[in-house]
This record gives C-alpha cells, sequence and structure tokens, in this order.
C-alpha cells in the first residue's frame, strides 16, 4: 500500500487483482445490476487511487477500507432511487461465480471466508438477519426498515445490535481465518 | 432522525445507537455527534471496538462472483494515465523552479486564473438566478437547483438529499476522443474548485446520473471536460456550473 500511496501504478494493479472480485461481489450484491456493480467498482477503485493518502494502516486492512468505499458508493446509488426499483438480483446468471480449483489462492480464502460468514448470518434469528440485510446490503435506514415491517425503531435497533453482537462472537469462533492479514 | 427513548439511559440520547452508527445509518449531523459522544463515553467506545469488526465482516458474507475483466482495463487506463501526468508535472515543476530561480516570475498563470475566475463567476451568477427561480417552489427535504449549461441541448440539475449530492444530465453529448467529464466541488472561501474522483461519460441518450463527492458543503458544483483519467486542476473552463447555496 505504501508504493500505491507514493503513486505505483504497478502496485496498484496488483492491488487491484487482489481485490477486485471481492469488491465486485459485493457492489453486485447490493446494486442486484451487473452494470451498476461494474460502475461502483470501478468508482471505488478509482477513489482509492486517488485517495490513498488518507489510507490509515491503523485503522484496519486496505481490505476493509476498500469494501467500505465500496458498501458506501453502492449504497449511495440505491438511495438516490437510481437501482431500487431493480434491487433483485435480475441479472443473476449474468455474472460468472467463482469456483474453487482454477481460483488463485486469495479467491480461494474469498470462497471458503463467504461461506462461513453466510452460514453466521443465516444462524441468526430471522427477525435479526432481516434487519441487517436490509440495512447494510439493501440501503434502507432504521426508521425505513421500522415503516416497512411496522416495528417500532427502537425495537430494530435492538435487533441490529443484537444480530451484530451474535456475528462477532461467530466470528471469534471461526477466527483461524487470517482476517488483519489482509 | 429517530427521537425514540434511550435505551440506555443516558442523557444526550445518543447511547443506544452504535449498531446504526456502524451500518452507516445516521445522517451525516447525527453521524458527528455519535463519533463525538463515543470519544467520551466508555460503553459506546467499548461497543464500538466490540461490534465494529462485526459489520466489516457483512462486506465478506456474500455470494463470491467474478469482476469483469472490462472494469479493469478502464481503471487501469486512467490509473497509469494520471501517474503518468504526475511522473510529468513533477518534473515539469522542477524546471520551472530552477527557471524562476535564473529569472523574474512572469503572471500569466495568476493572470489566467483571474480570467478563469471571472468566466466561473460570471456563469455562477447565471446559474444562481436560475437556480433560485427554480427553487422558490421547493420546500421538501430533497433540493434541487438548476444548473447553467454551456452546451447546446443540454440541462443539468443538481439534488441535494440527507447528506447526498448528484447531478442529473440531459441532452449531453459524449466527450471528445481520450476525454472524460469531471465534477468538481467548490467550497465557501476556497478560490479555486477540488477536484472530486467522479469521472463520466452520459450514455448514448445523453442521460447521466453522477455522484458528487463532498457536494453537500459545497457553495458550487461545476463540470469541465479533462484529459481521460481527469485532472488535479481544471484544464477547461466549466460546461456545467451549479451554485448550491
Amino acid at each position: 500500500m505504501e508504493l500505491v500511496q507514493a503513486g505505483d501504478a504497478n502496485a496498484f494493479e496488483v492491488l487491484y487483482d487482489r481485490h477486485c472480485n471481492a469488491a465486485f461481489s459485493l457492489a453486485y450484491r447490493i446494486c442486484g445490476r451487473r452494470a451498476s456493480a461494474e460502475e461502483t467498482l470501478q468508482d471505488a477503485f478509482l477513489a482509492v487511487w486517488r485517495t490513498s493518502e488518507r489510507y490509515d494502516r491503523g485503522r484496519g486492512s486496505v481490505r476493509n477500507w476498500l469494501l467500505r468505499i465500496v458498501h458506501n458508493r453502492a449504497v449511495d446509488a440505491l438511495r438516490r432511487g437510481v437501482m431500487r426499483d431493480s434491487h433483485a438480483q435480475q441479472e443473476e446468471g449474468a455474472v460468472d461465480r467463482l469456483q474453487g480449483p482454477q481460483d488463485t489462492e486469495t479467491q480461494a480464502f474469498d470462497l471458503v471466508q463467504a461461506d462461513q460468514l453466510q452460514g453466521a448470518l443465516r444462524a441468526l434469528p430471522p427477525e435479526q438477519s432481516r434487519v441487517v440485510e436490509l440495512a447494510y446490503y439493501g440501503g434502507f435506514t432504521h426508521t425505513e426498515i421500522a415503516s416497512m415491517l411496522e416495528t417500532p425503531v427502537g425495537t430494530v435497533k435492538g435487533r441490529m445490535r443484537l444480530a451484530l453482537t451474535k456475528l462477532r462472537v461467530a466470528m471469534d469462533e471461526a477466527e483461524p481465518i487470517r482476517r488483519d492479514e489482509r | 432522525m429517530s427521537q425514540e427513548r434511550d435505551p440506555m439511559g443516558h442523557r444526550d440520547g445518543l447511547c443506544g445507537d452504535t449498531a446504526v452508527y456502524l451500518l452507516g445509518l445516521l445522517d451525516e449531523r447525527r453521524s458527528a455527534e455519535f463519533a463525538e459522544h463515543a470519544r467520551t463515553c466508555s460503553v459506546c467506545s467499548d461497543e464500538l471496538a466490540a461490534l465494529g469488526p462485526a459489520v466489516e465482516w457483512l462486506a465478506g458474507a456474500v455470494p463470491q462472483v467474478q469482476a469483469p475483466g472490462s472494469a479493469k482495463q478502464r481503471v487501469m487506463e486512467a490509473v497509469r494515465a494520471e501517474a503518468t501526468r504526475a511522473a510529468k508535472g513533477t518534473a515539469h515543476r522542477a524546471t520551472r523552479r530552477r527557471r524562476q530561480a535564473r529569472r523574474a516570475p512572469i503572471p500569466t498563470r495568476a493572470l489566467a486564473l483571474a480570467g478563469a475566475s471571472l468566466v466561473l463567476a460570471l456563469a455562477v451568477i447565471a446559474g444562481a438566478l436560475i437556480g433560485a427561480a427554480s427553487n422558490r417552489s421547493g420546500g421538501s427535504a430533497a433540493r434541487s437547483v438548476s444548473a447553467e449549461v454551456t452546451l447546446a441541448g443540454a440541462k443539468a440539475t443538481l439534488h441535494l438529499q440527507g447528506g447526498h449530492t448528484w447531478l442529473t444530465i440531459s441532452g449531453m453529448h459524449g466527450p471528445s476522443p481520450g476525454h472524460v467529464y469531471e465534477v468538481w466541488v467548490k467550497y465557501p472561501r476556497h478560490t479555486l474548485p477540488s477536484a472530486t474522483d467522479s469521472l463520466f461519460a452520459p450514455t448514448s441518450t445523453g442521460a447521466a446520473s453522477v455522484e458528487v463527492p463532498g457536494g453537500s458543503s459545497a457553495s458550487e458544483v461545476m463540470v469541465t471536460q479533462e484529459p481521460a483519467g481527469g485532472s488535479r486542476l481544471p484544464t477547461s473552463a466549466p460546461v456545467i456550473v451549479a451554485r448550491v447555496s
């Protein structure tokens, strides 16, 4: 990352290759459309290149920083209302799913990690996983979710807090993954 | 923003907002208030440290799909162009410094900037008149400002809502080959506009919807045509100017 911060395009390409699938997967999950996800992916990586000096190693991994940017960009687009109408992944067949054998080590790691994480989400009580999914992947605010579910805002916030607490416990149990090295 | 009771019983009503803060659901003001609050509240600060990684984990809890190769090509083209330009700029600045050390500086750049500022000011005044007219009937949380556009047949509107700012454009032709349109924001009391990472080209129908990062605190938003990959300072006159406030 130090080389990227110094303006080294080759170093940036290495970073791109390492994280592009994880970034695109998140964008696609949120946007639900290949074209929108691709646009979000490009915007996010260019933002990383142009604002690399803002990256602070003390505040987390490059991967987490990049995925935060991807998430913010994708949700911004959703909140503009550009894509919400077609948020269901209508073009599911238009993307290539990663498959284990021919992938690089990083991609294989992403696959294993994604399976674990999805398992942890599925293990949550449905009312808790629903609010987290609507908020994080759906771009809905807690007040919008409360209205959709006809539930008090305080209850929605409480469910979110409980869900994150349980996910954190699941993370600690699945810790053999070299999460912070990335 | 919700004003429901504080589940933790704290007087400022911010305790208990850790999850919504981490999930990015608070508006800019409330988010800043919570961040400030968490600096002095040990309960929230501990909860932030404990739950923060869980939110980052969510980013990886999605079906993994292959990123399209075309995206990499476009990103790397822009990155390599900017890296080359930055390297040339460094060499150029060094050469110029050596020349300036030998003779008195000629204020051509200052004159050019003054001229550009005058053009910009005129455009902004025109934009403000049009924008003010369009805003008289406003009043809802969402706000729209008509922008001054110099391209024949094109129209642009700046939208502001809940801390998000974006431009919608119609009837705009594409940039010249090897160029893109770049969005700029100008902040109050700043002389020069700041570059954003929003580069775009309209669709084949001339439409575009473009994010304006930092637009909510800007006084003006502009669009110029720049070489592919964008520029750090405008190299051409604005084709769109919208006054935010």
